[in-house]
């Protein structure tokens, strides 16, 4: 563990040291898995230029590799080493994105799917490098070949070694090259199929790369492709091996590997890794969340929650006693209990006119009755402070904001931002406060992946539930602060409660509920 | 929310970023290289496939073994399914590089002995014996050999493949 949390701090720290040129959300270490999605776009686009002028024949594959990029290096030669270059980018990029979900604890639970999930990919990832490499029959390609031939053949499974098929001029036929173009396309096939179940447990997956990281990472492969143009090495010959081999570590590292230990060895390391990769959610399961429940009584299934569940853990359901024919249903097993579902529920507000306060969906450890409670009791706490008072609705992953607390400052902690419903603001500024400060995680550090998005959108109007035009945005707000810079947060409630100060008091009319909310938090 | 900052530090900082990561990409692309064998080696590539001798002759059955059958499985012959296994031995210089007994592949223990190495040799020119006993039943008895002596000349990353065709004379070298 203790490893785990130095590379998780390393990451936060090289992830903030990128946010000022890219911003949290062309971040390429914020967006690592968004990042091999896109290279796998780049790996196609140009794979199919270079399929177009590739001679499946033992006589034509290497020359007519080799005669685009000589011939014709302004395009096909580019695109040739994009290919290459684009293919070791997401090796890279799809590794990383592996330890970071390790380091940051992203395999556990509700995210077990998408780990477990991950784990065949790694091996079609490099099935599908590997098998590309022997497409242009090179040097390479014979060491590479006939190395995982010697490799499969150390399984015993095969009746005559696997590696006779590369060793001679009269075992290699035309025929070999239509398997190697049909496994080179047929595993990235099904490598992308993979990658689709891989989100499918994520709401609102990011797949679609912004332009900023189309932007860096189609100029960075360009320059690299111009730069240092990939070209083959010699042709294969059964009879006569270079003295050296260029080798690309990123695909081909378990070559040298193998002949440095033994194939049986290889099986072992590959073997057991993948074992412990599946395994680990098992062996690391940490706390169980207690998961969100559903209240048909107060569902109406207008699916809110459903779509903006981070983890799809709220499904939708006919339902024959509901207007809209549907209600939601968790899968507990998948809720992460971060309470965005709650804070999409239209039925969560504090202005209902009810003591016995439920919501159609919600966390049985801080419904919304609960909430506006806790609500209540914070409005007691700065009603004698005087002007300029602020209710501070606080993430508990994000800066600390309990040292807010003074005479004319309340806090309300709550699990993520995003399980706030905007009603509750507009109820604050109703009952009491002059401004509402909203805390949530650094853009890109959600906890729950979705918290400051949602809540973002909800506040500008672009997302049901909607905070009320009728609600004074100045009043309002909203600081993305990480633990550790409590000192931008103190900053941040210090200059809304000066702007209070010069625009008075709230306008809006004191909330029936107020009265009976308060006497909830007395009692 | 934060908004990246566009100044001069941060373009050069998001510089930094990209030019490290495309210079490691091209960097392990293609470096360090590897030597497929030792400075001043040739390779000897021993492969074979071969079936070895059945360990039981075909006979003929009894008229009570076939009475004793059911209508549909009176063959008149059997022939045991299980082969012997296949030595193979290869010599260089009179110093033995390679000596291995291979079993029959399949469950039966019917299927082909088979056998892929690589084995790195100085350059230069050497005597080669390759011998290969397909029919190891009796051990006390003189084994039959398939056997092939040969002066052999190669050059530094030639590669010489030792292969074993009965239907071409046997051990093929190539």
């Amino acid at each position: 563990m203790a490893a785990a949390n130095a590379i998780d701090r390393a990451f936060v720290a090289a992830e903030r040291w990128l946010d000022a040129p890219f911003g949290a959300r062309a971040n390429p270490l914020r967006t690592l898995g968004t990042l091999a999605f896109f290279l796998f776009w780049v790996l196609a686009a140009t794979g199919i230029y270079l399929f177009v002028y590739f001679d499946t024949s033992v006589e034509g594959a290497y020359a007519s590799i080799d005669a685009l990029t000589r011939k014709q290096w302004w395009l096909g030669g580019v695109l040739r080493s994009v290919h290459r270059y684009a293919a070791d980018a997401f090796v890279a990029a799809t590794l990383l994105h592996l330890v970071r979900e390790w380091s940051a604890g992203r395999f556990r639970r509700f995210r077990a799917f998408s780990w477990i999930s991950g784990v065949p990919l790694l091996w079609l990832m490099y099935a599908s490098g590997i098998v590309g490499y022997w497409l242009v029959w090179d040097a390479r390609a014979q060491l590479s070949a006939l190395a995982t031939a010697q490799w499969f053949d150390a399984t015993g499974l095969t009746a005559e070694p696997m590696a006779r098929n590369f060793i001679g001029a009269e075992s290699v036929g035309d025929r070999l090259f239509s398997l190697f173009v049909f496994l080179h396309i047929g595993l990235p096939l099904a490598l992308l199929a993979g990658m689709w179940i891989h989100v499918q447990r994520i709401g609102q997956p990011k797949t679609v790369a912004p332009r900023g990281l189309v932007a860096g990472t189609l100029g960075m492969l360009l320059i690299a492709a111009l730069a240092h143009p990939a070209v083959s090495q010699p042709p294969w010959d059964p009879l006569q091996l270079p003295a050296t081999i260029e080798l690309d570590w990123f695909i081909l590292f378990m070559h040298p590997l193998m002949d440095a230990t033994s194939p049986a060895f290889l099986w072992l390391l590959a073997g057991g890794a993948t074992l412990l990769l599946v395994a680990l959610p098992a062996l690391s399961p940490g706390p169980k969340p207690l998961a969100a429940v559903v209240d048909p009584a107060n569902c109406n299934g207008c699916a809110r929650c459903t779509v903006d569940c981070p983890y799809q853990a709220v499904l939708l359901i006919p339902s024959p006693n509901v207007r809209t024919g549907r209600q939601v249903e968790i899968m507990a097993e998948r809720c992460a209990a971060c309470g965005l579902c709650a804070g999409a529920c239209p039925s969560s507000t504090p202005f209902r006119g009810t003591d016995a306060l439920a919501a159609g969906i919600d966390l049985p450890d801080a419904d919304v009755q609960q909430q506006r409670l806790k609500l209540g009791a914070a409005l007691a706490r700065i009603e004698r402070g005087g002007a300029a008072r602020i209710l501070v609705f606080a993430c508990a992953e994000a800066a600390r904001a309990a040292p807010l607390e003074d005479a004319r400052t309340a806090v309300l902690e709550m699990r993520c931002i995003g399980m706030l419903p905007p009603s509750f603001i507009e109820y604050a500024l109703r009952a009491g406060a002059d401004g509402a400060l909203l805390v949530a995680c650094r853009e890109g550090e959600c906890r729950f992946r979705l918290g400051a998005e949602l809540t973002a959108q909800r506040l500008a109007g672009e997302r049901q539930p909607i905070l009320r035009g009728s609600v004074p945005r100045e009043r309002l707000r909203m600081a993305a602060l990480a633990a550790g810079e409590e000192g931008d947060l103190l900053a941040a409630r210090d200059a809304l409660r000066e702007a209070l100060q010069a625009i008075g008091p709230a306008p809006l009319a004191r909330p029936k509920r107020e009265t009976a909310g308060r006497a909830h938090a007395d009692a | 929310m934060p908004m990246p900052r566009r100044g001069a530090a941060a373009l050069l900082r998001g510089l930094i970023a990209w030019g490290a990561f495309g210079a490691l990409i091209v960097l392990l692309s293609h470096a360090p290289s590897v030597a497929p064998l030792p400075e001043g080696a040739a390779l000897l590539q021993v492969s074979i496939a071969h079936a070895g001798a059945r360990l039981a002759a075909c006979r003929r059955l009894s008229a009570g073994e076939l009475a004793a059958r059911a209508p549909n499985m009176r063959a008149p012959e059997i022939c045991p399914r299980g082969r012997s296994p296949v030595r193979v031995t290869v010599e260089l210089d009179g110093r033995v590089l390679l000596d291995e007994i291979l079993p029959p592949s399949g469950l039966a223990r019917d299927g082909t002995s088979s056998l892929y190495r690589r084995i790195a040799i100085p350059a230069g020119e050497r005597s080669l014996t390759v011998r290969v006993f397909d029919d190891l039943r009796d051990l006390r008895a003189p084994l039959h050999a398939f056997e092939r002596r040969a002066r052999i000349s190669l050059a530094p990353g030639q590669v010489l493949s030792i292969d074993f065709k009965p239907a071409r004379g046997g051990i093929v070298l190539s």
